[in-house]
């Protein structure tokens, strides 16, 4: 799986990391049992700090859908949390996130058409 | 030694005509490391740019071969030493120079034709790739065979220790190699030929560095067979082994590499010019120290940006400058004999010494002295002096001119000193005075 990030950009490298392994896991990219690379080798290929890498490790973690080991590294492993674990944070960041695209001008059809372009390339991967 | 010296220095132009040549194999992203699609490098104009940069690297070639042998004429005699290492940074300035220039006109070019590609900014990784680094590899055993091998020497008492070390150190370079995983400089869009292509490259990675321990173990071991029988004709021999050989592997890994990275695809074509600055990587938003060179599997650069890397190219900068005053100042500047009530001071560059009057046990007049290695010293054309070992005396203070058939051997209770002056009349003067000073 690709990692593509910007180093100029606003968002937070760890951040970007964060995102695009989560997006990974859900397009099946990344399956159950596929190891990521160690902290520091990740850090010297994409030129940051290991505790950048550390942090977006940890937030991976946090959210059920990778393993720490000391020995093996991190690995990916099926989500350990239930929906009514997440749910709470979840809604409240689709919130803010469904707040910045109306205030941006985006209509809810462009936004709908949207989400099921989205929607259809991330689960298409369960249903085949 | 003139023809031991010029022989190096034809390696080292054939080593330096042969990188330039290899900066413009035409890759599939990559000419003299300016990023060209596979359909521009084939344009008319671009063949007749390259065609040029070959003509006049093969001119500096002959050129620097024509200069060399004019040193080795009598007139050079007195300052070989600082002539050569002057033609040597000549030639290295001059291949950068073209590098620099025809890397200029390329780009000139792209400019001509708006022939752009991305300049995003954005880094791209493979998970893939880096958890595959072990994968592919050959076995690492016989590089820690070759490592146990260069210990031997080690047993070799009548070689100074510090010659003994060097082995196992050198063999650490080609274990380095092997260990470090070199991601594919360009990746294509999907993950599984990305790592297939890591794979193939660790194989080639790892093929490379047992070749490179090899060599580097059958230079050390005729050094050290050539140090003990005291022969340039080994060392120069093993010289030239190990840049032969280094060439042949480096022309070899990166043909492979490319071979392999040709299924990369264009997709992720990076314009990366802005990111140099008078050939050397400058790049305030990439925080890496080392960065790959942008000509693929041609090693690591320093990022000229990073705070550490400024220090670093500083202090290359400072180091050569160092060794150009210290060889100047070798080269021009004789020895200086300073008799006074106590003591004869010995005023040479880097290696003064004193002899105490009461030290002293014999003294005596030789025409000749038996061969010896240097230890740790200066060993020109003209002048050797420092740290040396010759036969039947062992470890000696050496200052000598080589052309002087005539030397003063001071032994003292801890030390021997043979030193000769600037003509055979001055060195029997000089043994005179110290005859006379020690009565």
């Amino acid at each position: 799986m690709l990692l593509e990030i910007d180093m100029i950009g606003e968002v937070a490298i760890y951040k970007q990391i964060k995102d695009q392994i989560i997006v990974g896991i859900a397009k099946g990219q990344l399956k159950v049992g596929d190891p990521l690379p160690p902290v520091r080798k990740l850090a010297e290929q994409l030129g940051v700090n290991a505790m950048t890498v550390n942090k977006a490790y940890g937030l991976l973690r946090d959210f059920g859908v990778i393993d720490i080991d000391r020995r093996h590294g991190a690995k990916i492993c099926a989500m350990n949390k239930t929906l009514d674990e997440l749910q709470h944070v979840d809604l409240l960041d689709l919130q803010v996130l469904l707040s910045e695209l109306k205030l941006r001008g985006i209509d809810s059809d462009t936004l709908m058409d949207t989400l099921e372009t989205m929607v259809s390339t991330i689960y298409k991967g369960d249903e085949s | 030694m003139i023809y031991f010296t010029t022989g190096i220095m034809w390696m080292v132009y054939a080593v330096m005509m042969v990188t330039s040549f290899l900066y413009i194999r035409p890759n599939n992203q990559q000419l003299l490391g300016i990023t060209f699609s596979q359909s521009d490098q084939q344009k008319p104009e671009v063949v007749a740019l390259l065609k040029q940069f070959k003509r006049s690297v093969l001119i500096v070639f002959v050129g620097s071969i024509l200069v060399s042998v004019l040193l080795m004429d009598d007139i050079f005699y007195d300052v070989y030493e600082v002539v050569m290492i002057v033609s040597f940074m000549l030639n290295i300035s001059l291949n950068w120079i073209l590098i620099n220039s025809y890397q200029n006109k390329l780009e000139a070019y792209k400019k001509a034709h708006d022939l752009y590609y991305h300049n995003d900014h954005k880094v791209r990784v493979d998970l893939g790739v880096l958890t595959s680094s072990k994968e592919g590899k050959i076995s690492s055993i016989y590089l820690y065979v070759m490592l146990i091998l260069s210990l031997v020497p080690l047993l070799i008492h009548d070689i100074p220790l510090i010659a003994r070390c060097i082995g196992p150190i050198i063999m650490l370079f080609p274990l380095y190699v092997y260990y470090k995983q070199v991601p594919p400089s360009h990746l294509n869009t999907d993950s599984k030929i990305n790592v297939e292509m890591s794979i193939r490259i660790n194989k080639i990675q790892s093929i490379s560095a047992t070749l490179i321990g090899l060599l580097m173990l059958v230079f050390y071991l005729i050094l050290v067979f050539g140090a003990q029988k005291n022969s340039p004709l080994l060392l120069f021999i093993g010289s030239g082994i190990l840049m032969l050989g280094i060439t042949l592997i480096a022309v070899w890994q990166t043909r492979q590499i490319r071979e392999v990275e040709s299924v990369s695809g264009e997709d992720y074509l990076q314009d990366t010019s802005k990111m140099y600055r008078w050939g050397a990587y400058y790049n305030p938003n990439d925080k890496r120290l080392f960065v790959p060179k942008r000509v693929s599997s041609m090693g690591m650069t320093i990022n000229a940006a990073h705070p550490l890397g400024k220090a670093l190219m500083a202090s290359i900068i400072l180091l050569i400058l160092w060794i150009l005053i210290f060889l100047g100042y070798s080269t021009f500047s004789d020895y200086k004999y300073q008799i006074d009530a106590q003591q004869i001071v010995i005023d040479a560059p880097m290696y003064d010494r004193s002899i105490n009057k009461e030290d002293i046990v014999s003294i005596e007049e030789v025409n000749s002295i038996p061969q010896g290695i240097r230890s740790n010293g200066f060993g020109g054309l003209k002048k050797n002096f420092g740290h040396f070992s010759l036969d039947t005396y062992g470890n000696v203070m050496l200052y000598i001119y080589s052309d002087v058939d005539n030397y003063i051997i001071v032994k003292t209770k801890d030390q021997t000193f043979i030193f000769n002056d600037t003509s055979v009349d001055a060195t029997d003067t000089l043994y005179d005075d110290i005859t006379a000073w020690l009565k």
